[in-house]
């Protein structure tokens, strides 16, 4: 046991020698250049941020365009390690120069510290692009306090995904053969409840599985829009859950719950409901609009398709933004600035993550290059959508939406109770 | 008579020094977070938007029990400490036992017992939530088809009742490996003499699990006890992974309502509270049991 | 006669069953991870792979090559880590049990209530702790932490280990002529081993799997354990395949360690009562 115990230290000790030579500490590196004179811009994004908006790809192009530039990309494992770069961000160093964030409320955190650039005054991003080609609604949607903290290089908004085989075995199509697009939420139980297939107890189809799990929120305030034209009370601060075409919608839920016709899998995995659409089990899949670019993978592109929420087509959805930030403290802003406008948002990555991940692109004229035709259908609901309401408790507000949601639909409690404890949420935020 | 004092001397003396390393480690190296974390406990700091923590003294505190999402998460959280504990103890218990006199053609049955000590907790929990999973998983599959009961196949995760009883089936699953060690370890310390005594006594079977093995055991109920007490009260990969809290607010334990208030609120204040709240709940109920469990006093 | 046969069978039907169980989740990932997507989807379970495959692990492998560099980080961490928990807890440990000293109740108090403490509400203190002395990133900056992780516990296993020995044990040591020092190393430890093993196995799979800390310490690839790297391979949602893959990686080593102590472990102790 001794012998085992001393080999295994001289073991780890030699291997702990040759590693203490690379590990470098690397909480304030300087741009480490691989030659002289070169600058390194250290971009920091999620892992699946890094997949589906091609930072790799970005990175090779910026460096042919640029020699003497070398791109890092650096993964982070979840946002909770970028929130703690505002420990690093205020002693005045940074390992990144760029960071990707997923939805632009996420920068609120440094904005109250003074900890990251506003692009159109400290960078003058608006001087050398114009502002006009982005989609308006993304703009609005990366717009913090008034200020541009964010650029937006992809966008979501609530739709829904359909299978169109079952539409078209359903017989709900028009005479073209294209899928009908539910008018109200009414029409949308309807079709579930058509679409809904059961054999011997099981459901060997789904009807509809709707996002009320994680992202609650975007489900929530999607079809608050789209149904009410604002997401607002007349303070134009607070969140009206507290009108007719709210409760309708919340009393057809609860019905399609009680009947099975809506799936509950999303409450406890909020990525069960896209991974049953994907294995072709779903008929119809409210959330966010590019789970069916997704599924054309395993099913078939000509199978899958999408269409705005019951009206999302005049009064738009909601959707957030996948954005930059860039740190004060990074030494290579003007370095970042130009990686955004060249290769973020150009044509390689806003139209590939158009085409294979079905993000959405901010920039208006790569819309055209769309493979996809289906696009069009969510033309005026990208249009006119709008982003979450930017609360200090933001946080608080989806989890507590999620908690009287998850049990009024699992509970059936009535429809004035729930709006009542909605109503009462709202006004307990810190706004 | 001026050995043995020397003699006791010499073991105090030997008595710091032997624990010194590891005190200076701990001390060292918790000193600060947790005086840091303690001064949070006392103020009143969103991360966000204070540049600086404002000290508020009890606040923190006061302010919990008024908190309606406290003393669910409390109330919660016992709940599941109880039948998590008690399951957790018994059935360790009872495979060791088990081990420990069927030795032979019991070799698969061990291995498999400690199999799930080596996969981390949170990649089981993700396979789990897959294997509960309402249309996919292997559960609902199993009971349907191979079992030929479609009744009782239900969405396990996502039904308030269900969803607390897989978590614990899942906790139990990673726990049960590690506490049968140690219960193991206990058993086969147990002097020799004694159970041949017991044997010559004529106490076997029953009387011999009971009045023998049991009683002698105490030490380990310590161990055991402390590692159970701490796996039921400080809960949260399996909801954190599993149910995020869900349904409603069905599962959500007091670990997850303080990591909820650290990293989504940012009240960092207020959830250094809770966990001081918490830590102090766990040594409570750890001091209970060893004191539940002492032998004679200190040698 | 029969009836005692009959028991026995049902006893070891009923340890069938409870060890499938426990078994299942484990070779079901193993199989997943052989399995290509669309059969883990679809609508006819399958448990065993119909078609195996080996494209989920080439699709972990071709995220880089640096799968080396982070099995190496994990190895030095964990090793260490496992080394000096095993030392300290043992020296600790006996203190604890034998060696009574003023203040010893105090102490003992200390580091379980550092045990009994939530560690996500410590993360951020010792993110800010670590930027300031320069560890972040570093393989040190990752075994302090895990250290003070597994060691208190580790200290508690080892006093009930050595709580039970028997004072006659020391008494005749003593009697020998033995010092303090010479009679932990050479007459109580070796009694312990069991204990030393269990602890060892304890600190080396908590410190393996680790996680949380690992994300917050070590946000550089050339610093982060495989614990941390391998679940970046989730992408927007788990591929189940890669996922199966990805736990098998993770769970290779340890299963070796796992065999190679499995002597030790369990015979040490299913061996009976065996005492001198």
């Amino acid at each position: 046991m001794k012998r085992f115990f001393c080999a295994l230290l001289a073991s780890a000790l030699v291997l702990s020698l040759t590693s203490c030579g690379k590990t470098e500490p690397a909480a304030g590196s300087q741009p480490a250049g691989s030659g002289s004179g070169s600058k390194v811009l250290r971009v920091g994004g999620e892992s699946w941020q890094v997949t589906k908006i091609f930072l790799e790809d970005a990175a090779k192009a910026f460096m042919k365009d640029h020699p003497d530039v070398k791109v890092e990309i650096q993964t982070y494992a979840d946002p909770t390690v970028v929130s703690n770069y505002s420990i690093n961000w205020m002693k005045g160093e940074t390992p990144v120069d760029l960071v990707m964030i997923d939805g632009a409320s996420f920068a609120e955190q440094f904005i109250g510290k003074d900890l990251i650039y506003d692009f159109d005054k400290d960078l003058n991003f608006f001087s050398n692009f114009d502002k006009s080609k982005f989609v308006p609604s993304a703009i609005e949607m990366s717009r913090l306090h008034d200020k541009q903290y964010v650029i937006p290089v992809i966008s979501e908004i609530t739709a829904i995904n359909i299978n169109t085989k079952m539409f078209k075995e359903a017989g709900l199509v028009d005479k073209e053969g294209k899928p009908l697009a539910p008018k109200d939420w009414e029409e949308f139980y309807e079709f579930a409840k058509k679409l809904h297939k059961v054999k011997d107890g099981k459901v060997v189809q789904q009807g509809a599985t709707i996002q009320w799990g994680k992202d609650i929120h975007g489900t929530v305030l999607g079809v608050l829009q789209a149904s009410h034209k604002t997401l607002y009370q007349d303070d134009g601060i607070s969140v009206g859950f507290d009108n007719p075409e709210f409760r309708e919608i919340l009393s057809i839920w609860q019905k399609g719950v009680k009947e099975g016709v809506f799936s509950q899998e999303t409450f406890a995995d909020y990525d069960s409901g896209r991974n049953s659409y994907k294995a072709g089990k779903v008929a119809m899949l409210v959330e966010s609009g590019s789970r069916w670019i997704e599924a054309g993978q395993t099913l078939g592109k000509d199978n899958v398709s999408v269409l705005p929420i019951p009206g999302a087509d005049q009064n738009g959805s909601v959707g957030y933004v996948n954005g930059v930030i860039v740190p004060k403290c990074s030494p290579n802003a003007e370095l970042a600035v130009q990686f955004i406008q060249e290769q973020l948002l150009g044509e390689h990555v806003q139209t590939s993550t158009l085409n294979q991940y079905g993000k959405l692109p901010v920039i208006n004229e790569y819309y055209a290059m769309a493979e996809a035709p289906d696009w069009k259908n969510l033309k005026n609901s990208i249009d006119k959508s709008v982003t979450y309401p930017v609360y200090k408790d933001l946080a608080k507000f989806i989890k507590d939406l999620q908690s009287i949601l998850q049990n009024s639909l699992s509970k059936g409690t009535s429809v004035d109770t729930t709006v009542q404890q909605l109503q009462d949420m709202v006004k307990s935020l810190n706004k | 008579m001026k050995k043995t004092w020397t003699r006791s001397r010499q073991k105090s003396v030997w008595g710091v020094l032997f624990v010194l390393p590891c005190f200076l480690i701990i001390f060292l190296f918790v000193i600060y977070p947790l005086f840091y974390t303690g001064y949070l406990s006392l103020s009143d700091y969103n991360f966000i938007y204070d540049r600086a923590p404002k000290f508020t003294g009890f606040s923190n505190y006061a302010k919990m029990f008024l908190d309606s999402d406290f003393v669910h998460a409390m109330k919660t959280t016992l709940f599941f400490a109880v039948f998590d504990f008690s399951l957790l103890m018994v059935i360790s218990l009872a495979i060791a036992l088990l081990l420990f006199f069927c030795k032979r053609g019991t070799w698969l049955f061990r291995t498999a017992v400690f199999m799930p000590i080596v996969v981390p907790a949170s990649l089981a929990c993700i396979v789990f939530s897959w294997i509960f999973s309402e249309n996919f998983g292997l559960l609902n599959y199993f009971l349907g088809t191979a079992l030929h009961l479609p009744a009782l196949a239900r969405p396990w995760l996502t039904q308030p009742g269900s969803a607390m009883s897989s978590i614990l089936v899942v906790n139990l699953w990673c726990n049960i490996g590690f506490e049968t060690i140690l219960f193991l370890s206990g058993l086969q310390s147990i002097s020799g003499d004694v159970l041949e005594a017991a044997d010559m006594d004529g106490a076997v079977g029953w009387k011999k699990l009971v009045y023998v093995i049991l009683p002698n055991l105490k030490e380990t109920y310590v161990v055991a006890g402390i590692w159970a007490i701490i796996a039921a009260l400080k809960v949260f990969v399996e909801p954190m992974v599993m149910t995020n809290g869900g349904p409603g607010n069905a599962t959500l334990v007091l670990y997850m309502y303080i990591y909820n208030n650290a990293f989504l609120y940012f009240n960092m204040g207020y959830a250094s509270a809770i966990a001081f709240v918490l830590s102090g709940m766990i040594l409570f109920f750890s001091l209970l049991n060893m004191k539940l469990n002492s032998e004679e006093a200190e040698r | 006669m029969s009836a005692k046969k009959a028991n026995r069978f049902f006893l070891y039907l009923l340890l069938a069953v409870i060890a499938l169980i426990f078994v299942v989740p484990i070779f079901y990932s193993l199989f997943n991870s052989l399995k290509s997507q669309q059969e883990i989807l679809s609508v006819n379970m399958t448990f065993f792979p119909h078609r195996p495959i080996l494209d989920n692990y080439a699709y972990v492998f071709a995220r880089g090559g640096k799968y080396l560099n982070y099995y190496r980080t994990s190895v030095v961490i964990t090793v260490l880590g496992v080394v000096i928990t095993v030392i300290c807890s043992a020296m600790a440990g006996y203190a604890f049990a034998k060696l009574p000293f003023k203040g010893s109740g105090v102490i003992m108090a200390f580091i379980l209530f550092v045990v009994t403490f939530p560690l996500a509400a410590l993360l951020i203190p010792i993110y800010i702790m670590e930027y300031n002395l320069g560890l972040l990133n570093t393989a040190w900056g990752l075994i302090f932490p895990n250290v003070m992780n597994v060691l208190p516990f580790s200290v508690f296993i080892m006093r009930g280990v050595f709580k039970a020995i028997p004072k006659e044990m020391e008494e005749s040591a003593e009697m020998d002529g033995c010092s303090v020092f010479q009679t932990w190393l050479n007459i109580v430890l070796p009694i312990a081993r069991n204990g030393l093993v269990i602890v060892t196995v304890f600190s080396f799979y908590s410190i393996w799997g680790e996680y949380t800390m690992g994300k917050t310490l070590a946000t550089e690839d050339s610093a982060m354990p495989i614990s941390v790297a391998l679940t970046m391979l989730k992408g927007d949602s788990w591929n189940f395949g890669v996922l199966g893959a990805v736990i098998t990686m993770t769970i290779i080593p340890p299963i070796v360690v796992f065999l190679i102590f499995q002597k030790q472990l369990v015979e040490g102790m299913v061996q009976g009562a065996v005492k001198g």
